[in-house]
């Protein structure tokens, strides 16, 4: 990369000011920076955890961790990107259950399981069903009562179409057997402006982008979609208290092309798991309203590898 | 100059035809849920109008100012088949030995100049870049059989 | 006079020594990211994210954010002298400014537009500091039929753009929309125009086209025309802007500067529809429109200044309700992130020291940023006063490691000169290509816009009208498209009845 002689200029200068000094390993592996792809949009949660971890990777991976944003089409861009590129460990991606899972399924996108090696989970959350602190419905069965009494006329944002913050709203919709007219965003950040804007209804987000607006009373959480409440938000009942069963959680785990050669991947495992143990990275994503949830690379395929075979049946569920 | 005018303006229409007529392959979806094919198939039919447009003004209308005048063609013809050499080549042989090439090609046969002085250009156009992206600002240009 | 209190605050927070050499090293950063071409803002802050981990906050986004206006500033610098524009949003300075440096005042365009964004960026600090809360209630109101409009309009004036003809011009921002079709629909994901290469569902990459499209283009046009023609006039005039310069420069720097700031607070593309709305403006109120295009200093000033206050305005959506509007400002986000600050509509209250801890090193970033560049512009005119046959294969030479460095691949230093030649090719039959590479970036945009406002409406075109501010917009649109039907009817009748009068 070019910028680097800049980068060293800008260096010399932090740590002339007094900056900790960056540790740097001369190892075999990563010899320069590694791209972290996120197939979002900037501002939403996935995009938060990337910052937090890229903050103190360098000291794991000794090479610095920069974060590459590909957002546009529910996340297919970015993860056919990762999944075409070089298996050299220097292009690896944060996925998520939306772009590897659903819409893998739902568009037969080639960016599921047999497409990436699992390099390691870091952590995973529930949605939460939120509305404009001025609308009308202050319980979710408000809002599921009024959905009933106007079909199709309930405006959602989703996420990204068939993304984490879409599918949880097909489920809710079909287990409360309600229409309502599907709007499609690019990411969260642009979903929660539409929301604060008054030109959708209602999106299901994380707790890492909505918290702000919450303690702001901008927004209103109606409901999560995890089996329990959230540490954060003691006083929002689950979607199954609310006599609605759907459960979801959107996971986010750093993925490396098929291909990877396992020594790469070890050494990548190893850095994650050392960055999650880290006390400032746990600090920041326990700031987001998030716990980590480290989980290495084979255990964390096979779980990826049941939940596919689950969503898949959902998907069918849904789909008309 | 109007009858040039005509003869893009049907090319584009021919255009625009083909962008409209590849996007109705796509699907189009409804217009409460338009689908991938929706845009660009308008935008195809929004080319094709304007190409229509065109040409109506260019049969119509007076000549108006189109473009530069001719000159040496050749000369860009040849400078295109430079570049799609280069392009060509440039993995296997390596950026510094193609640039030299190019920028050697450039200045004796394109802007004829004396042997010393394009040779001088030529090594400082392709070492000293090589020199400062490759080498100082690390972009990893390829080195070819020259470098490792 | 609570504003005042907290500013000279802000001020005694920017100033320390410290925070000064980071607003100084920001601003020397990023005017050298804008003159290298292949390596924007974005991608910038992101290598350099992790060395303001070590920091403290305040100097981090002191640092990052003098990266951000030295890159507008940069990306003039090689629009100017060599037709190639930097980055997005000087695209259009490439038009006049370009043509100013033709005619041996490449001092003069450089000058206005580090004084014209000095200037913006100065008014829309104090915008900034005054309108933040109620400006992000405005770019609130904006959903996408509203951006659909918007975009709508700036690709018309887009077309304006394009010297002559308006057709031809709306011609060149259609192709450019359906350019930005190729690659993964950005609704659904299933390719499109792909023919099956994989390296085109990513889409054609900005670098690639413009520099193609502009810089070589501009190489063969040259190549063409005989050695005896001089490219550049030998002889330099002075090296700052004269006293008609300057009178001409500068309702359109107060213009930029107003509209910038009002388009940059939306999310999105905003410093970029910003410039060209302004050149459509400064053409349409100039009493010598037919100069634009051949050197016109407003064509430089409008511009430049909009898109410098337009990055300002950018700042207001993050700073005020949380959400960055693109990726440089989502990069700064990261940053206060990191050390534990979370910007959201608390900031403004939680954290004050922050927020006019920015706004005041703005103000001394722009004062740096101006001291920065002005004595650079001497040695950017030496370098045009190299014979432009010896010239042209190093443009090339910057061209093609430009382009090689986007995805280090030999396949895009192909792309680009496959786009240099479909410039060269434009330019031959009368199409200025700068619309269609504005188009090309805003597509994607448009396309969202337009399928998520149907998809909101249920299919009713209606709502485009029923809400004020997508129909004062759509209703300007309607306006520039149709004006040059009614001036040519009206003109033919008047033909008709008196007789022959001398065509424009």
């Amino acid at each position: 990369m070019r910028a680097m002689r800049i980068m060293t200029l800008a260096l010399a200068a932090a740590l002339a000011a007094g900056g900790p000094a960056l540790t740097a390993w001369a190892q075999e592996f990563p010899t320069k920076p590694i791209e972290l792809v996120l197939p979002f949009g900037p501002g939403g949660s996935h995009d938060l955890t990337a910052r937090a971890l890229a903050s103190v990777a360098h000291q794991y991976l000794g090479q610095p961790l920069l974060v590459v944003l590909k957002p546009g089409g529910g996340g297919a861009v970015g993860s056919q990107y990762v999944a075409r590129a070089k298996p050299d460990g220097y292009t690896i991606m944060l996925g998520g259950s939306g772009p590897n899972t659903i819409f893998a399924l739902v568009q037969k996108a080639p960016t599921g399981p047999d497409q990436f090696a699992s390099v390691a989970r870091i952590n995973y959350s529930p949605g939460v069903f939120a509305v404009r602190a001025e609308a009308p419905w202050k319980t979710l069965r408000e809002a599921v009562d009024w959905m009933r009494k106007n079909p199709g006329k309930f405006n959602f944002a989703n996420t990204g179409p068939w993304g984490a913050g879409d599918l949880p709203m097909r489920m809710l919709a079909k287990a409360a057997g309600v229409d309502y007219n599907n709007i499609p965003h690019d990411g969260g950040g642009p979903a929660l402006l539409a929301v604060l804007g008054g030109h959708a209804d209602a999106a299901f987000l994380f707790t890492a982008q909505l918290l702000p607006q919450l303690g702001a009373g901008k927004m209103r959480a109606l409901a999560v979609t995890d089996v329990k409440r959230h540490r954060d938000l003691p006083q929002v009942p689950t979607l199954r208290e609310e006599g609605l069963d759907v459960v979801f959680n959107m996971w986010r785990s750093v993925l490396a092309p098929k291909g990877t050669p396992p020594p790469v991947l070890e050494k990548l495992e190893t850095a994650f798991r050392k960055i999650s143990e880290d006390k400032s990275f746990q600090a920041l994503i326990q700031q987001l309203g998030d716990e980590i949830q480290f989980l290495g690379g084979k255990e964390f395929e096979a779980t990826w590898r049941q939940e596919w075979d689950e969503v898949a049946r959902v998907v069918a569920g849904t789909q008309k | 100059m109007a009858r040039r005018d005509s003869l893009v303006a049907l090319v584009a229409l021919g255009f625009g035809v083909a962008a409209a007529h590849e996007a109705g392959q796509l699907p189009f979806g409804g217009l409460h849920n338009p689908g991938p094919g929706f845009f660009p198939w308008l935008l195809g039919v929004f080319f094709s109008l304007l190409s229509l447009v065109l040409l109506v003004q260019a049969v119509l209308r007076s000549p108006r100012l189109a473009g530069e005048r001719g000159g040496r063609v050749g000369n860009v013809l040849w400078l295109l088949a430079a570049l799609a050499l280069y392009v060509a080549v440039l993995d296997p042989v390596g950026y510094p030995i193609a640039t030299f090439l190019l920028v050697l090609f450039m200045l004796r046969v394109l802007e004829p100049h004396p042997w010393p002085l394009a040779l001088a250009l030529a090594v400082l156009g392709a070492g000293g870049s090589y020199l400062v992206f490759a080498v100082w600002l690390s972009v990893p240009l390829p080195p070819g059989p020259l470098g490792r | 006079m609570d504003i005042l209190a907290s500013l000279v605050n802000g001020f005694a927070v920017a100033l320390t020594p410290t925070n000064l050499l980071y607003c100084f090293l920001g601003s020397l950063i990023g005017t050298a990211i804008g003159v290298l071409p292949g390596l924007g803002p974005p991608a910038t802050i992101a290598l350099l994210l992790p060395v303001t981990y070590g920091i403290n906050a305040t100097s981090a986004v002191i640092l990052l954010a003098g990266i951000f206006y030295g890159a507008m500033y940069g990306g003039s610098t090689t629009s100017i002298l060599l037709n190639i524009p930097g980055e997005a949003a000087s695209v259009v300075t490439c038009l006049d400014g370009y043509q100013m440096a033709r005619q041996g005042r490449a001092g003069a365009a450089l000058a206005i537009s580090a004084f014209g964004s000095f200037i913006a960026g100065t008014l829309s600090i104090v915008g900034l500091m005054l309108l933040a809360p109620p400006m992000a209630a405005f770019a609130l109101k904006f959903g996408a039929p509203e951006n659909f409009a918007l975009l709508v309009l700036g690709l018309m004036m887009a077309g304006y753009l394009a010297g002559a003809s308006m057709t031809k011009g709306l011609m060149m921002a259609v192709l450019g929309l359906l350019l930005g079709t190729v690659g993964l629909d950005p609704i659904m994901g299933s390719p499109r125009f792909t023919f099956g290469i994989f390296k085109l569902s990513e889409g054609f990459e900005f670098v690639l086209v413009a520099m193609g499209l502009f810089g070589i283009g501009e190489v063969l046009a040259n190549v063409e025309q005989s050695i005896k023609a001089e490219v550049f006039k030998a002889k330099i005039g002075g090296l700052l802007p004269n006293r008609q310069e300057w009178r001409e420069a500068s309702a359109p720097i107060a213009r930029g500067s107003v509209l910038g700031f009002l388009i940059g607070v939306l999310p999105g593309g905003g410093a970029i529809i910003s410039s060209f709305i302004s050149y459509a403006l400064e053409k349409k109120l100039s009493r010598t429109p037919e100069r634009f295009g051949h050197g016109a200093i407003a064509g430089v000033a409008g511009p430049e200044s909009a898109n410098n206050s337009a990055a300002t305005g950018s700042f207001i959506p993050l700073l005020t309700l949380g959400i960055p509007g693109n990726a440089s400002i989502a990069m700064i986000f990261a940053a206060l992130l990191i050390h534990g600050i979370r910007p959201g509509p608390l900031l403004l209250t939680e954290k004050p020291e922050i927020f006019w801890g920015l706004v005041a090193s703005m103000y001394i970033g722009n004062v740096m940023l101006l001291v920065l560049n002005l004595p650079l512009i001497g040695l950017w005119v030496k370098l045009l006063q190299v014979p432009y046959p010896i010239l042209a294969p190093f443009i090339l030479v910057f061209v093609i490691v430009g382009a090689y460095s986007v995805n280090n691949s030999a396949f895009d230093v192909g792309t680009t000169v496959v786009f240099g030649l479909l410039g060269y090719v434009l330019r031959k039959f009368g199409f200025e290509p700068a619309p269609l590479v504005l188009a090309m970036i805003l597509g994607p945009q448009l396309e969202g816009s337009l399928r998520r406002a149907l998809i909101f409406s249920r299919g009713d075109f209606t709502v485009f009208v029923e809400r004020p501010i997508s129909a004062v917009l759509l209703a300007l649109a309607a306006l520039m498209l149709f004006s040059p039907v009614f001036r040519w009817v009206l003109s033919r009748k008047f033909w008709e009845i008196v007789g022959p009068v001398p065509e424009k």
